[in-house]
Parts: C-alpha cells; sequence; structure tokens
C-alpha cells in the first residue's frame, strides 16, 4: 500500500533523524551538519510562515539550531520524533518573537489590508506520515470556523484577540471554537 | 486555579502547543511545566498531535548565511577580527577588540536620576531565558523608571567549576552588548540598578543574551564564550 510504504519511509527517516541527535549530542560535527542539511527546509519554512519577514525566521531559526548543538543530549524519545522536538523549539522560539515587543511594534504598523484574512497557503498538502494523514482526517471532520481559528493560530501564530480580529467575530466565540476544536481533535486522534 | 484538574492541564497544553496562550499566562504555564512532570507529558502529546500539520507547509532552503551564523555561534572562539559587526539579534559577529574592561557588575549601583516620564507605554520589561524543553532558567524583570532590574534563577545550574553565566542586553543597531552583570544560579535572585545611560539602551534594546564567561565574567567587556541563550523583552 502506497500510504505504508509512504510511512515506513517516514520512520526511516525518523530513525536517521534520532541517530544524528544522538552523534551530535557528542559533539559529532558531521552529523549536526547533515541534520541540519536535512531538516531546515522544514524548520526554516515552519518559521517563516509564522513570522512572515524573512530576516525574522532566519535568526529564529538559527537560534534553534543553536539550542539543537547545546542541547542535542536532552533529547529523548517520549518528545515524540526528533523532528517533533526540534519544532518545538523553533516554535517556542517563533511565538516569543511575535509576543515580543519589536514585533508588536511593527504589526501596529501594518495596514488593516495585510491584517486581513488572506487564506491559509499550502496548508492542503499534508499527507507524508500517518500521524500527519490520521490529523488530516480529524481536521476534517471540525467546522470551517473551527478549522479556520485553528489554523490561523497554528499557522500564522495568531492570539485569540487576532484571531477575533481576522474573522470579525467576538472573542468568546473563537475562544470556544479553538477549545472545542481542539477537543475534538485529541477524542479523534483517540478513536 | 486548581492546576490537578487533568481537563484543565490538557486544555492548557493544547492552547501553548497550538499558540494561542500568549503574556503572563504562557509564562505562568511554562513555569509549570517545570515543576510538573505529568503538565510537561502533556505538552509533548499535543506536540505530537498537532505539528504534524506542519508538514502542509512547503518546505524552503534557507539561504547559506545561516549555516555560516551558526558555524560562528557555536565555534565563537574562533572569530576572526573583522569590522564589528552586529547585524541583529540573533546573530553574534566579532565586534573586535572593543573592550573596556566592564568587568563584573554594571550593578554597581550608580544612583539615578529620576526617569524621563513614560509615554504612556509599558515601562516594565520581562525576560524569560528557558531551555529547549521550554522551561524557564531565569526570568528577569525590568523597572525602565527606576532601572532596576531583578533576575531570578528558576531552573539554573552552574555553568561549570570555573565558569560563569553573563547577562547581555543587546541594543538596537550595530553596536556591542553591553554586560548587565554575572547571573545567579537556582534559587537565587540578583538585583542589579542600571545606570541611567544603560537604562536607555535597555529601552530599545533588540532583547537580551547569556554567555559562558570565565568566573568574574567577560574579561573584555564584550562576550569572549558561546551565546547559550538569548531571549525576547517582553513589555508587560
Amino acid at each position: 500500500m502506497i500510504a505504508d510504504d509512504g510511512d515506513d519511509r517516514f520512520m526511516k527517516q525518523q530513525d536517521e533523524l534520532t541517530d544524528l541527535i544522538r552523534l551530535t549530542a557528542r559533539g559529532d560535527e558531521g552529523a549536526y551538519k547533515t541534520l541540519y542539511e536535512k531538516t531546515s527546509p522544514r524548520l526554516f519554512s515552519v518559521s517563516l510562515k509564522l513570522l512572515k519577514r524573512r530576516d525574522w525566521a532566519e535568526d529564529v531559526t538559527q537560534e534553534a539550531y543553536v539550542r539543537v548543538w547545546y542541547h542535542a543530549k536532552e533529547y529523548h524519545t517520549e518528545r515524540g520524533q526528533p523532528l517533533t522536538w526540534m519544532i518545538s523549539i523553533l516554535r517556542n522560539l517563533a511565538i516569543d518573537k511575535l509576543r515580543s515587543r519589536s514585533a508588536q511594534e511593527v504589526e501596529g504598523d501594518e495596514s488593516p489590508d495585510e491584517l486581513a484574512f488572506g487564506g491559509l497557503g499550502p496548508v492542503k498538502q499534508m499527507m507524508q506520515s500517518q500521524s500527519a494523514m490520521a490529523l488530516e482526517g480529524c481536521i476534517d471532520e471540525l467546522s470551517e470556523a473551527q478549522r479556520t481559528s485553528i489554523f490561523l493560530s497554528f499557522f500564522e501564530g495568531l492570539s485569540h484577540q487576532q484571531v477575533t480580529a481576522r474573522m470579525d467575530e467576538p472573542l468568546g466565540t473563537v475562544k470556544s471554537w479553538v477549545r472545542r476544536g481542539l477537543q475534538s481533535l485529541r477524542r479523534c486522534l483517540e478513536r | 486555579m486548581k492546576y490537578t484538574d487533568p481537563e484543565l492541564i490538557e486544555h492548557l497544553a493544547s492552547e501553548y502547543v497550538l499558540g494561542t496562550m500568549v503574556g503572563k499566562a504562557r509564562l505562568r504555564f511554562e513555569r509549570l511545566q517545570m515543576e510538573s512532570y505529568r503538565v510537561r507529558q502533556t505538552v509533548w502529546e499535543w506536540e505530537q498531535r498537532l505539528y504534524p500539520m506542519s508538514e502542509g507547509i512547503e518546505d524552503e532552503v534557507p539561504p547559506d548565511s545561516l549555516w555560516q551564523g551558526i558555524q560562528q555561534r557555536i565555534h565563537p572562539q574562533e572569530r576572526q577580527s573583522e569590522p564589528v559587526s552586529w547585524r541583529s539579534l540573533l546573530f553574534w559577529r566579532s565586534w573586535g577588540a572593543v573592550a573596556t574592561a566592564m568587568v563584573v557588575v554594571l550593578a554597581v549601583m550608580i544612583s539615578l536620576q529620576s526617569a524621563p516620564p513614560g509615554l504612556g507605554v509599558s515601562e516594565d520589561y520581562m525576560a524569560v531565558f528557558n531551555n529547549p524543553e521550554a522551561q524557564p532558567l531565569w526570568m528577569i524583570s525590568s523597572d525602565l523608571q527606576t532601572g532596576e532590574v531583578s533576575i531570578r534563577a528558576v531552573n539554573a545550574t552552574a555553568a561549570a567549576v570555573d565558569k560563569t553565566f553573563e547577562l547581555w542586553m543587546l541594543p538596537a543597531g550595530n553596536t556591542a552588548p553591553r554586560s548587565m552583570g554575572l547571573m545567579p544560579v537556582s534559587g537565587n535572585k540578583q538585583k542589579v540598578v542600571l545606570p541611567p545611560a544603560l537604562v536607555e539602551i535597555l529601552r530599545t534594546a533588540k532583547g537580551l543574551a547569556v554567555s559562558i564567561e570565565p568566573t568574574g565574567g567577560s574579561p573584555t567587556g564584550v562576550p569572549t564564550g558561546p551565546v547559550v541563550y538569548q531571549a525576547e523583552l517582553i513589555a508587560i
């Protein structure tokens, strides 16, 4: 089956990344460079999608890799796949950046046009790992409003307030869409 | 709030991972993660649930300069003396021999003139240095009116036997970092009062950073060891 082959390949990649992280933890710079080459297009694209500005995306991606270098020995499988751990480092840095004073100031300068809901870009091509396919199936079960508010939060790093402004709906409504949407996802994924 | 309710923890973890949890709530929750294994585990589970969404974003190869920047960060001792360059918050380069021996702490109290009145903007900034598990190591809060900076070591252990962590502010523009003093370790608190000139720099600073230095702090007044943590300044 095609899906199984895809997932096999995905798991193999993850095993390879686990080995690279282990070697990185021992100070193996060759392994670290390979890890960077294999994962940086993914991390950079996530960073770019969240932060929009290339300079910020580059800075945050760089910082994430410096942390991977210094903290590789802290990775353990309970954190999920290696890529999950790395994306977690990156996303937390990117979210801090988005909420920082300097980013807020820039945000204030943005024209309302730029803040208008601009679609979600190529988020519909998720189809690699089994977990992504399962998640996609569950996302399809959400209401349109739940899906949009979750996508805006996840991909664009918007707060409830910002989602409220984009979707032009009351804060309480947006909050409950997000909350209920997340609950449904969890229930669906546990099925 | 009761943090023993599993449904509440699920909810908080999900909003944290999604990114909708902001400001003080986010900081509080990071604190909670530090204290509770179960909370951390719940966060990890949500990461594994939601992050596959990122597979929907088309990969983009970063520019070569990014890898070079990383190399410079992990090999700080190999910096060559090039022209002073301080491109951005996260891009550490050589500052040449700027060196004014600004050893240890600018905490050396220089009494303050009264700070200029605020412009209706928040005068309190805070920054949190997290480890990659998003657990806070140090929390910094500063009051620009008084120049008071307090540094609380939440979960930070000593760098090494003969090493110490030093705190730096990263000025706007292309200028070298300015020392804000040495970092306390685990459970300790430290108060620093910045002189007005440094308060002004902090007002527009791009962020804070921590480097590993010999005991007593950088002998040159600029970071000499690896820059291991950076944090944004958040207005509160």
